[in-house]
């Protein structure tokens, strides 16, 4: 009867959780069939150890915490950098072609990230934990949750601006872009110069 | 928030804007743990069989088709000859698959390969002891002592009565005394690192480390560093060290002077977490309450993070080689590797099912002791 309970439990966490956990471990290690492989891996430590964890809040946070260290410490080693495509994406397209581009890079950077520094971006910009609690997710200390942060971040900046894409970290730092078919009144001015200059 | 940080959130959720939907994930996982379950029975009783079997005259198991677990599920044992020696509570097993009875030794807790049998420190009502048992089951007592160290190539044996240490040198079944001092209350010895005992404080409050250099006379407290030695470098020439209150920072300590010679920070470390380091001295387990962390010597320094990590709850680990190790996780022997695929595999153990499995660790000759 108590089994009969806790396997009830299970499922019921399972329906409730499971598809939120697959996107995470997706976003970890960058492919739906090792994502399902970890999301089982976590599923199945974390059955084992039901009964010890007790109340769901527990359940739930060890869940999360199996799922990101199984998912760190697979992939460190077996994720190689980049993936090839077979086909590259095309830069002329219609209207919102740029954007894609765009996040088809900052995806494919985001994985060759360091996995520690992929896991926090991934709990802090997706999960949207705060430091304290991706700290703990990750058994480190604050402060080393801001710094690799930091360090991802400013890797995901150089990278995307070496690959010529308008990335946003580049726009952070002046104005915002005019759009290119934008209409605005302008002053003769600024289009002739004086007549003056005109005839030399 | 910068728009690199509003970019990365729709990159997320652009990436998982389609979830494939898994099949039945809870009963997969269900059945996973159950045949988890399963093996742990079925390893016990398989010991059990095999043992009638030989008494009744010498019909193995071994030969015959895969053995049928329970509810049908295929055991296959595993072809290849145990790494290591192993332990449950009451017997070593050794690795040709020898039984030795420790029911005369209750409360055992370390257990070291010598060449010509074993170390086994036990825990008693007052103090601990170590004793000697041979090859042919032989128990003899060599010290008793409140802490006891034996260095890792198992031929010196640190133990502390109440303020006294004292230092001997094993040749056999004998214990020679070879060291003494008092004046070392409170302090428990941790390693042998360049010639030096290396102790730590054991009462309340801040965990400090010092030095007994037994060449020199008797111990005289040092300067102290707040730090919790922990295991001696591959070599005995130097120590690691856990220095800092509460997310401590992974040192190598030179025991002159107890200076810093190499440090990296910003590391899942706790001050209680066990540190194993490889014969070889490239690589360093780390064993934490739910987890096991591998990391590479050459490269932590500047990389400053583990190379692979397991979830596992494991109290021992053995090396077996400069690139396999074997720890008792889930009440099972797995067997990792430093260069594999990153799974651990399970290793079949007929060590009877009356507790967990621990690997027993081979008596290295690369460390040095007093000299």
């Amino acid at each position: 009867m108590a089994e009969f309970s806790v396997e009830t439990e299970f499922r019921q966490f399972v329906a409730a959780r499971s598809a939120a956990l697959l996107r995470t471990a997706y976003l970890l290690v960058g492919d739906w069939a090792h994502a399902e492989d970890v999301l089982q891996t976590s599923l199945t430590k974390t059955y084992l150890a039901w009964r010890r964890l007790g109340e769901i809040e527990a359940v739930e946070g060890y869940a999360r915490r199996v799922l990101v260290t199984t998912a760190t410490s697979w992939w460190r080693r077996r994720w190689h950098g980049e993936r090839p495509t077979a086909v590259m994406p095309e830069r002329m397209a219609p209207d919102g072609a740029d954007e894609h581009v765009e996040r088809h890079a900052m995806w494919r950077h985001v994985h060759a990230l360091p996995a520690r520094q992929r896991a926090v971006l991934v709990l802090r910009f997706y999960e949207d934990l705060t430091e304290a609690e991706t700290a703990r997710i990750l058994g480190v200390t604050v402060g080393t949750v801001k710094s690799q942060c930091a360090r991802a971040l400013a890797a995901l900046r150089v990278r995307l601006a070496e690959d010529g894409v308008e990335a946003a970290g580049r726009r952070t730092v002046g104005p915002p872009a005019e759009p290119a078919n934008a209409a605005r009144p302008v002053e003769r001015a600024e289009v002739a110069p004086p007549v003056a200059e005109r005839s030399m | 928030m910068g728009l690199l940080e509003d970019a990365l959130r729709k990159t997320f959720a652009d990436q998982v804007r389609t979830t494939p939907v898994v099949d039945d994930a809870a009963g997969r996982a269900i059945a996973s743990a159950g045949r988890t379950r399963r093996r742990r029975t079925v390893t016990g009783a398989l010991a059990i069989a095999a043992g009638v079997a030989f008494a009744a005259g010498g019909v193995g198991l071994l030969g015959g088709p895969p053995d049928q677990g329970v509810g049908g599920a295929p055991v296959t044992r595993t072809a290849q000859p145990r790494p290591v020696d192993v332990r449950t509570p009451t017997v070593i097993v050794t690795r040709d698959g020898r039984t030795i009875s420790l029911q005369r030794l209750p409360s055992v807790l370390d257990v070291l390969r010598v060449a010509d049998g074993w170390l086994v420190t036990t825990d008693g009502p007052r103090r601990r002891s170590l004793h000697h048992v041979g090859e042919d089951a032989t128990v003899t007592w060599l010290v008793d002592g409140d802490r006891i160290l034996v260095s890792p190539d198992g031929r010196w044996v640190a133990w502390t009565v109440g303020p006294g240490v004292s230092i001997g040198e094993r040749a056999g079944r004998t214990l020679a005394l070879r060291h003494h001092t008092g004046g070392a209350g409170g302090l428990a010895p941790v390693a042998f690192a360049g010639g030096g005992l290396v102790l730590v404080t054991v009462d309340a409050g801040p965990i400090e480390t010092d030095v007994w250099y037994p060449s020199t006379g008797p111990y005289a407290a040092g300067t102290r560093v707040r730090a919790r030695a922990a295991a001696p470098t591959f070599d005995g020439a130097q120590v690691f060290a856990l220095v800092g209150p509460t997310y401590p920072c992974l040192d190598v300590l030179n025991p002159i002077g107890l200076s810093m010679v190499r440090r990296a920070c910003d590391l899942p470390l706790k001050p209680d977490y066990t540190l194993v380091p490889s014969p070889d001295g490239r690589w360093l387990l780390v064993l934490a309450p739910e987890r096991v962390d591998l990391y590479d010597l050459d490269e932590v320094w500047t990389v400053q993070a583990p190379t692979a990590s397991w979830t596992v709850v494991a109290q021992r680990v053995a090396w077996v080689d400069n690139r396999t190790f074997v720890l008792n996780g889930h009440g099972e022997l797995l067997r990792g590797y430093v260069d594999g695929p990153g799974q651990l595999d399970e290793i079949a153990v007929d060590a009877g099912a009356d507790g967990d499995v621990a690997p027993i660790p081979f008596a290295r000759t690369s460390a040095r002791g007093i000299g």
